[in-house]
């Protein structure tokens, strides 16, 4: 027996597939069309997913684990929603009550608004954020340099601010901006703090294009009250609970303070909301979900079809191809080389499908990216996966037809036409 | 003896009735021999050479090829035996269309489990011994009825094999071309091969040194054909063998 009879290297199979795909193009790739959209929606699906999920984990890392957002909403009152300016609006009170509870940490209450930052002959538009100073022991944001506001300054409405560091950059350059003095809405106010960089949030907000000053000083110098009526009202109330385990504690205290200071009835009554990295990983997830399904959906029938479309056509191969089959066969190719030959067929022309497929995706998934806003993140390891499992489509229908082949009797096979 | 068959005999079964294509037979064919299969279409002489190359297999009889009984023979175990001990030269030359001559001859190597770069070297030498060095790396469909011929020439002898199976070679060539096929088939006898040749032409079948005639799935004659003489129908000089 000659040695090595039952080796045939993978690389001759390669190139007898290669070939019988390689002579008719056009119809290999029709076949493969299935794989592709079965593989392109996979690819897609899965950056679509990592990308929210990477977007969740960063907006909950800029969110901070344990922090706690009080906003205040219209409420419904027998079915209908009140106006805008909502009856008790959240108060810097309400903050004072809620740092006072036992799972929290610290409140700071903030108002927000848009300002245009002078200094010198340059000039810079920006939100500027009255605030606690506990604001940024809550967000866990230090500083560059410099110092925050003091007690004195948030008691006394001082003029004083605390820049973000694309604010100092844009303004100062590579200077030094504490002790400098910037015109905010043309009132002078002196630099005391320069933030650290803190980066591109979740939901792709500049976190650092911002500057901030005392709560009072923003109510009576720059922004005014949330509330045209309340001249109390504040925008938003940060908190913070003093650790993970302690946050469900914390919502239910805050609920329950805020029922009594707000007269609410009960939860249809409720007039304002408390947001937490656990509630917008929810949010994320159910808007994702739905599209992840569709595509998922998608994927699976594209690659059904895609299967069964393989083994169609190489049904049809394995009667165009009978006399190759028998020449094969009666030069001695046993039945199981032939059977190979075919699998191995299918195999490469899914794993073809694939590749084009993982393009497809990526270029969905970019246009997704582009469109529709979402972050999306294409994984190679993902991509590879999505190869391999379209070979696995490919070898699964494959096989029937590879059998047919290997099964054909030499003589009968070189005797049609 | 490099082939034995001892009755043996084809029948298939063709709906109700069973049809007989080739009725019990014995002959033997000696190491170095130059035998035809001499028939019009429908003798059986194409189920005589297919059961000779392990094609097919006899319904009844024996059949031993290099002393291996070929009755219990698995697939595989038969294609291992044809890819060993056999060369096949078809009418139709059943040449791969989409590779080029070389790797054609290169085939019969790629099941042997042969390595790319021995197999090319092989190939390369039997193309050049039908003198088609000159067309290696062309596709069949550039060669001419005769080259293609040559190359498949080149396919059967690139496993040396001790026995080429010859079914109307010259069956689709204009007859200059198909006496060249023919030389090159006695040239390949003389070199110490066995060569069956399966044919209905009397004249291609004088070329060889022994003559099988069938008719109507029965050997009818085994004669050896007297050097010299080209037309073999006389009886005048010919030795019988035993016929079954």
């Amino acid at each position: 027996m000659i040695k090595g009879y039952s080796v045939m290297r993978l690389l001759d199979y390669l190139s007898a597939a290669g070939g019988a795909m390689r002579a008719n193009p056009f119809r290999t790739f029709l076949t493969m069309l299935g794989i592709i959209i079965g593989v392109g929606s996979m690819i897609s699906m899965a950056a679509i997913g990592a990308g929210a999920q990477a977007q969740v984990q960063d907006q909950i890392r800029s969110f901070g684990a344990n922090v706690l957002m009080i906003n205040a909403v219209p409420r419904n009152r027998n079915g209908i929603r009140e106006a805008g300016n909502v009856r008790r609006p959240l108060t810097s009170g309400d903050a004072r009550a809620i740092a006072e509870l036992g799972p929290v940490r610290a409140a700071a209450p903030s108002v927000a608004g848009a300002a245009q930052v002078v200094h010198g002959s340059l000039n810079w538009a920006t939100t500027v954020n009255g605030t606690a100073r506990d604001h940024f022991t809550i967000r866990g944001w230090e500083l560059a340099a410099g110092r925050l506001f003091s007690p004195d300054d948030e008691r006394d409405a001082g003029k004083v601010v605390v820049i973000g560091s694309t604010v100092a950059h844009k303004l100062f350059g590579d200077g030094d901006p504490v002790g400098q003095i910037v015109r905010i809405l043309n009132a002078p106010f002196e630099v005391i703090g320069v933030l650290r960089e803190k980066g591109t949030a979740g939901d792709g907000q500049k976190q650092d294009d911002v500057v901030f000053v005392p709560l009072m000083t923003a109510m009576m110098r720059l922004i005014g009250s949330a509330n045209t009526v309340n001249r109390d009202a504040v925008a938003y109330i940060l908190a913070s609970a003093r650790s993970e385990t302690s946050m469900t504690a914390a919502i239910m205290e805050i609920d329950a303070l805020l029922y009594q200071r707000h007269d609410v009835a009960d939860d249809d009554d409720k007039d304002f909301t408390v947001t937490t990295a656990a509630s917008i990983l929810a949010a994320q997830k159910a808007s994702t979900r739905t599209v992840s399904f569709l595509l998922g959906s998608i994927a699976a029938v594209s690659l059904l079809v895609g299967g069964i479309s393989i083994m169609n056509i190489m049904l049809v191969s394995v009667t165009e191809r009978t006399r190759e089959i028998g020449l094969r066969l009666a030069v001695g190719a046993r039945p199981r080389d032939v059977r190979k030959q075919f699998v191995l067929e299918a195999a490469i022309i899914c794993a073809a499908g694939g590749v084009f497929g993982v393009i497809l995706g990526g270029l969905l998934a970019v246009g997704v990216a582009k469109f529709v806003g979402w972050r999306v993140l294409l994984e190679p390891q993902t991509a590879l996966l999505a190869v391999a499992f379209a070979s696995c489509v490919g070898i699964f229908f494959g096989y029937y037809p590879a059998k047919k082949a290997a099964s054909l009797q030499p003589v009968i096979a070189l005797r049609s036409d | 003896m490099i082939a034995e068959a001892r009755k043996i005999g084809k029948s298939y079964a063709l709906g109700s009735t069973t049809v007989t294509a080739l009725h019990p037979s014995s002959f033997s064919i000696a190491s170095g021999e130059f035998i035809a299969i001499l028939g019009p279409s429908g003798s059986g002489k194409s189920t005589l050479m297919n059961i000779i190359g392990l094609l097919d297999r006899p319904s009844v009889g024996q059949f031993r090829l290099n002393g291996t009984d070929c009755a219990d023979l698995s697939d595989d175990k038969a294609a291992q035996m044809r890819n060993r001990f056999i060369g096949f030269v078809f009418q139709a030359y059943h040449l791969l269309p989409r590779e080029t001559v070389l790797k054609n001859v290169e085939l019969p190597l790629l099941y042997a489990g042969i390595g790319g770069r021995e197999r090319e070297r092989r190939a390369t030498t039997a193309l050049a011994a039908v003198k088609l060095s000159h067309r290696i790396l062309h596709l069949p469909s550039q060669l001419s009825g005769g080259e293609q011929q040559r190359a498949a020439i080149a396919r059967a002898i690139v496993t040396n094999p001790s026995l080429i199976l010859a079914d109307e070679p010259t069956g689709a060539l204009d007859s200059a071309t198909g006496w060249e096929i023919m030389r090159l088939l006695g040239a390949l006898n003389r070199s110490g091969r066995t060569v069956v040749l399966v044919t209905h032409d009397v004249h291609i079948a004088q070329q060889a040194r022994r003559i099988v005639s069938l008719r109507d799935g029965k050997i009818i004659s085994d004669q050896a054909v007297v050097p010299g003489r080209t037309d073999g129908t006389d009886d005048q000089g010919i030795q019988r063998h035993a016929a079954a």
